[in-house]
Order: structure tokens, then C-alpha cells, then sequence
């Protein structure tokens, strides 16, 4: 698996994750037998028409931008969502661009909770993300390659040019 | 679903009962039983998660709250925000240990906003540029080190599983290159030299992602 994505992650050009929304039967999740199966909602149908990006995956910011989805802090829906202005540069990226994490894109969708501190400690530079954590699975791979938009494409995140112009 | 099995449990049990099959009406009623606690564990162990994770989550956003309010203006009333916190914390812990955790949880949530309201409204606007803290010049090695695995990984199922391209007349000087600033990095690295090994070891990367860039893989960077 972890193979796979790593492959996936540079090659798109020649071969391209799933872009279909699975079916319950088909992504090894849900038990078919199970007494309350037929009861659940196809994802294709609540999301089939959903923007897609350019890789077919659901685009969530315009989904959200289209009013199509109504994040909700808690399961209840009794919270409230706090979306947070702040953008980070990270710049341990080696010789590829730095990194621009928008907490207004991501906090728009999720609550602050979501991520710290279980994921992410709220400190400066306390937070060793690498390529390798997230596709396995950990870090930003809790969500992207998961739920939302996988690595294949470097410049969704990797976009702001590194001053140094080569090593870190 | 358990609900409902527990009804058919219990409705069964006293059926039993009239028709004087005591035993099995016995059996059912334990079997009631038993579900019913197992519901009740699962319900209680579900909540007191919901409220560690929110109290983690609290603790970590206060300690962040503290560094960001250093640097802010307006330290009086970010520190009474803090104040205010610290007995809602004690009321919640206290709830929590008569594992009174949906309550201790509902406790938390105000202070929850509170304190991400109060980040949000400080940090606003800004953009941070941020790189990690490494402790020893041998973690910054090791974190590049293991930068350059990943791409080394990358390129070999490239090559080996997938037939992207090969190691040919082309592919060669690259792996020349990256090999010998790999020898270097690693023959430095065992007399202790961290910081000119991570040098040496993020050319070899550099090297890589050159190789995969002439190979037709679009990298950003330079």
C-alpha cells in the first residue's frame, strides 16, 4: 500500500489514483451483511455531484464555497465553527518549494480539535512532517489520500518559491 | 439496533415467564442484563474519550495561547482569559473523576471557544514562516537522511517495479552523485560531523529529484 502511494505520488501522469467514488460494498469498510447495510447512503449519491478537482477527488473548499456542505463542529451540530486566519510557511522542504498551510481553508471544514494535539502540536517547530509520515498514513496523510485530495500533485502544497533558491 | 434486541430480549423473558418456562426466561433476562451493561461501558468509555480529547486539545491551545500572548499588546486581557480558564479545567477534571464525562465535556466547550476565539483573534491575518526545531545537529541529519531514503525509494519502484525510465547512459551521472555525497555524508556522520553530513546529504537528495525532474517528473523547486 504504502508502495503504491509512494508511486502514485510523483507518477500521475501515468497512473492515477481511483477517481470514483467507491461504493459501500466495494471499500472494505462497511460489512455487507450487516442488518442496517441497505440503510446506508451511497456516496455517489450525496456526493456525486460534488466539484471535482483535477484529479477527480472531491474539491472540498468549493464544495463548501457552493454551500453544498455545512460543516459541523460536533456530531450533534450544537458547536460553532471558528475559522482562523493565519497562513504558515514551512520551510524545511529541502530543494522542493516551501509549503503554505492555510488554517482558514482547513478550519473553515474542521474544528481546531481535529488536529491539535492529537496530530499536531500548537508549537513552533515541534511538528517533524515528512513525505513519508504522510503517506503512510500520519500527519497531513490522516486526511489527504484518505478524505480529501491525495500527494500526487507536489505544487498543491508545495508553492511558495524558496528564497534560498536550492538547499535548505 | 441494541435497543431493539434488548426490547425482544426482555419482551421474550416475560412471555416465557407467563407460559412457565422459568429457565428460559431466566436466560433471556441475563442476556438482557448483560447487553445492557455492555451498552451502558461502551456509552461511558465513548464519553470519557470524547473528554480526554477535548481536554488534551484545551491544554495544548492554552499552552500555545500563553507563547502567542507574550508577544501580544493586550497582555492584561489575554492573561484573565487564562485565569478564567484554569477553574472551568479544575471543574471539568472534577466531573470527570465522578465520571460525570458528558457534563465534564459540555464544561470544556466554553472554554474551548473562549480560547480559540482569543487565538484567532490575535493571530489574524498573519503569515508565519516557520522551520523545525531540531535538538542536535544529528536529528537535523537523521531528518534529511530520511528525506533522501524516501526519494532513493521513490526513484528505485520508478525504475524496478514500474518501468518509468532506467538506469541507463542518462540515469548514471545522477546516480554517480548521489551515491558519492551519500558515502560522504555517512563516513561523516560516524566521526560525530552532523552538521556537514546534513549538507552532504541534502546534495545527494538534491541530486534525486534532478534525476527525477530529467526523467519528466514535474518537481517545484529549483
Amino acid at each position: 500500500m504504502f508502495k503504491m502511494l509512494m508511486v502514485g505520488c510523483l507518477m500521475l501522469p501515468m497512473f492515477s489514483f481511483a477517481t470514483e467514488l467507491t461504493s459501500l460494498k466495494e471499500d472494505g469498510i462497511h460489512d455487507v451483511n450487516g442488518g442496517g447495510f441497505s440503510m446506508l447512503q451511497e456516496p455517489k449519491e450525496a456526493m456525486g455531484d460534488f466539484p471535482r478537482r483535477t484529479d477527480g477527488t472531491v474539491d472540498w473548499v468549493k464544495a463548501l464555497d457552493q454551500k453544498l456542505i455545512s460543516p459541523r463542529s460536533n456530531k450533534v451540530g450544537d458547536g460553532k465553527m471558528t475559522s482562523v486566519n493565519l497562513e504558515l510557511v514551512l520551510t524545511n522542504t529541502g530543494s522542493m518549494d516551501h509549503v503554505l498551510f492555510s488554517h482558514k481553508v482547513h478550519t473553515q471544514i474542521l474544528t481546531c480539535a481535529n488536529c491539535h494535539i492529537d496530530i499536531f502540536l500548537p508549537k513552533q517547530g515541534a511538528n517533524f512532517i515528512s513525505m513519508n509520515n504522510i503517506m503512510a498514513g500520519e500527519q497531513c496523510g490522516v486526511c489527504h489520500g484518505a478524505v480529501a485530495f491525495a500527494v500526487q500533485d507536489c505544487s498543491q502544497c508545495h508553492n511558495v518559491p524558496s528564497k534560498k533558491g536550492s538547499l535548505r | 439496533m441494541f435497543k431493539a434486541l434488548l426490547a425482544v430480549l426482555l419482551v421474550s423473558s416475560v412471555f416465557s415467564f407467563t407460559f412457565a418456562e422459568e429457565k428460559s426466561a431466566s436466560q433471556d433476562a441475563n442476556i438482557a442484563n448483560k447487553l445492557a451493561h455492555q451498552v451502558s461501558d461502551f456509552v461511558e468509555l465513548k464519553a470519557k474519550s470524547d473528554y480526554e480529547k477535548k481536554l488534551k486539545s484545551i491544554q495544548g491551545l492554552l499552552s500555545a495561547h500563553k507563547r502567542i500572548t507574550e508577544l501580544n499588546s493586550d497582555l492584561d486581557k489575554e492573561l484573565r482569559l487564562q485565569e478564567k480558564v484554569k477553574p472551568v479545567l479544575d471543574q471539568s477534571k472534577k466531573l470527570a473523576k465522578e465520571h460525570a464525562f458528558k457534563e465534564a465535556k459540555h464544561v470544556l466547550d466554553d472554554a474551548y471557544f473562549a480560547i480559540v476565539n482569543s487565538i484567532k483573534s490575535q493571530r489574524t491575518g498573519q503569515t508565519l514562516v516557520r522551520s523545525l526545531d531540531f535538538a542536535t545537529e544529528k536529528e537535523a541529519y537523521e531528518y534529511e537522511l530520511g528525506r533522501y531514503e524516501n526519494y532513493k525509494m521513490l526513484i528505485n519502484m520508478m525504475i524496478d517495479e514500474r518501468h518509468a525510465f532506467a538506469r541507463d547512459a542518462r540515469t548514471k551521472p545522477f546516480f554517480d552523485e548521489e551515491d558519492r555525497y551519500h558515502v560522504q555524508a555517512e563516513t561523516l556522520a560516524k566521526k560525530g560531523q552532523y552538521g556537514e553530513a546534513t549538507l552532504l546529504i541534502e546534495k545527494a537528495s538534491k541530486t534525486l529529484v534532478n534525476l527525477l525532474r530529467d526523467s519528466g517528473v514535474y518537481i517545484p523547486g529549483v
